[in-house]
């Protein structure tokens, strides 16, 4: 029943840790002019958007729940509504199972009617899966429990081939171990990149699923600017994740030591 | 509502149905209103009117408005004068409440907006002790049955005190 978490991930970094490695990459996928979402539940690729927000996109326009940044009169009802209407460009979703052709699965693990665990549930995901240009998911651990041939339940589609006017859906995938990228035609994940330090051996071993190509490059790391950055985020970070802060801190703390 | 296409919602919500939109054509699911007999939510102030500010944050207005009655808790109650809405606040008329009532700190161990936040310590405890139906129901005693409102409220302050979240 293990899991690879963050904490145990076979990563070579050098003055980093493995999530601000991982907000780095997610600041990656902001773009600026766009309109950026973030959830609940989401620490990480909050970090990764308060970097983008300071440095590559800062024409941007963020709707980031609970953090203040960003007043919306109606909360998350204002992030559903915005979605719906076909104006937002890209939000993050992650998954307690996460299938070979991009489903997610938020809602049971084993059969719907007797679950061995009963998830929270999809909580407006499917929508904004299927009406947000780009999603891009991120999972804080990486095994083969996670990434699975076909989902016990689809929450959110990925491809909806009879429903022509779809307007967006998953691109890209964080995980600890590498980046995936979706193919939107042949309707499945490709391997990206390896983080620093992975192999592609290692990132297959942890995948339900083919991970194809065996080539490809290796993650970019953050420079020294970038993580200097990521820190001076750490504030606002606070504002929405107190305890996920403080614990990032730490974990900065004992890099230097 | 869009996004249900191709989902297992298809499967286990026959009260999902799929229509064709009669203006574009597209099919497209549609997901009936929810009708609750009762709604009761927390607010922040009431005027003496029964006209209520409450939190715009989460969908506790939409609750009251979709309700067929609804009860409304307030932290107090303010004179007409100086009746606002800040942000992250939102009117409610009194037209569409039944009843208010002043409940202090009536969202405990959950957060009021711009009153209080989330009572950390209390929740925390709550989780462990709820892992077991022991556990859950010495919980209940040592701080819901049995317990007047000046008890609980005596309670509740001193864990928002000792938090450090008071307002």
């Amino acid at each position: 029943m293990r899991e690879r978490g963050h904490e145990a991930m076979p990563l070579l970094l050098s003055g980093c840790t493995p999530d601000e490695f991982l907000a780095y990459r997610i600041s990656r996928e902001v773009r600026d002019f766009e309109r950026t979402a973030v959830g609940t539940l989401s620490p990480v690729p909050l970090l990764g958007v308060l970097h983008a927000q300071a440095s590559h996109a800062r024409h941007g326009k963020f709707l980031l729940l609970g953090s203040g940044e960003t007043p919306v009169t109606e909360g998350s009802k204002e992030l559903f509504d915005l979605a719906q209407r076909g104006k937002l460009d890209l939000f993050f979703l992650s998954g307690a199972q996460i299938d070979r052709k991009g489903n997610l699965n938020l809602t049971c693990i084993g059969p719907y009617d007797a679950p061995k665990v009963r998830l929270p549930g999809g909580a407006g995901s499917a929508m904004l899966y299927y009406m947000t240009r780009r999603v891009v998911l991120f999972t804080l651990a990486h095994s083969p429990r996670i990434f699975v041939e076909r989902c016990d339940f689809v929450t959110s589609a990925a491809s909806t081939p009879q429903y022509p006017w779809r307007r967006g859906g998953p691109t890209r995938l964080v995980t600890p171990l590498c980046t995936m990228e979706y193919d939107a035609r042949g309707q499945e994940w490709r391997l990206l990149s390896l983080h620093p330090g992975v192999t592609y051996e290692e990132a297959r071993r942890e995948t339900g699923f083919p991970l194809l190509p065996e080539s490809v490059p290796v993650t970019e790391t953050p420079s020294a600017d970038d993580v200097a950055l990521l820190r001076a985020r750490i504030p606002v970070l606070r504002n929405s994740y107190p305890v996920f802060a403080q614990a990032l801190e730490t974990r900065i703390g004992s890099l230097s030591s | 509502m869009l996004g249900f296409a191709d989902s297992d919602y298809e499967k286990v919500r026959a009260d999902f149905r799929q229509v064709e939109d009669p203006y574009t054509g597209w099919k497209i699911f549609v997901v009936p209103p929810i009708v609750p007999d009762w709604a009761v939510i927390h607010a922040i102030r009431a005027d003496e009117n029964g006209n209520v500010v409450c939190s715009a944050l989460e969908s506790d207005r939409l609750a009251v408005l979709a309700a067929k009655r609804a009860v409304v808790t307030v932290e107090e109650i303010v004179p007409a004068g100086e009746f606002v809405a800040r942000p992250g606040e939102v009117f409610l008329s009194a037209l569409h409440i039944d009843l208010v009532v002043i409940a202090p700190r009536g969202a405990h161990p959950g957060a009021c907006v711009n009153a209080y936040g989330i009572d950390r310590g209390h929740i925390e405890k709550y989780l462990s002790a709820s892992k077991t139906e022991e556990g859950f129901s010495a919980w209940l005693s040592e701080t819901v049955l049995g317990k007047t409102e000046e008890e609980y409220l005596a309670f509740a302050f001193q864990e928002l005190n000792l938090a450090g979240k008071g307002a």
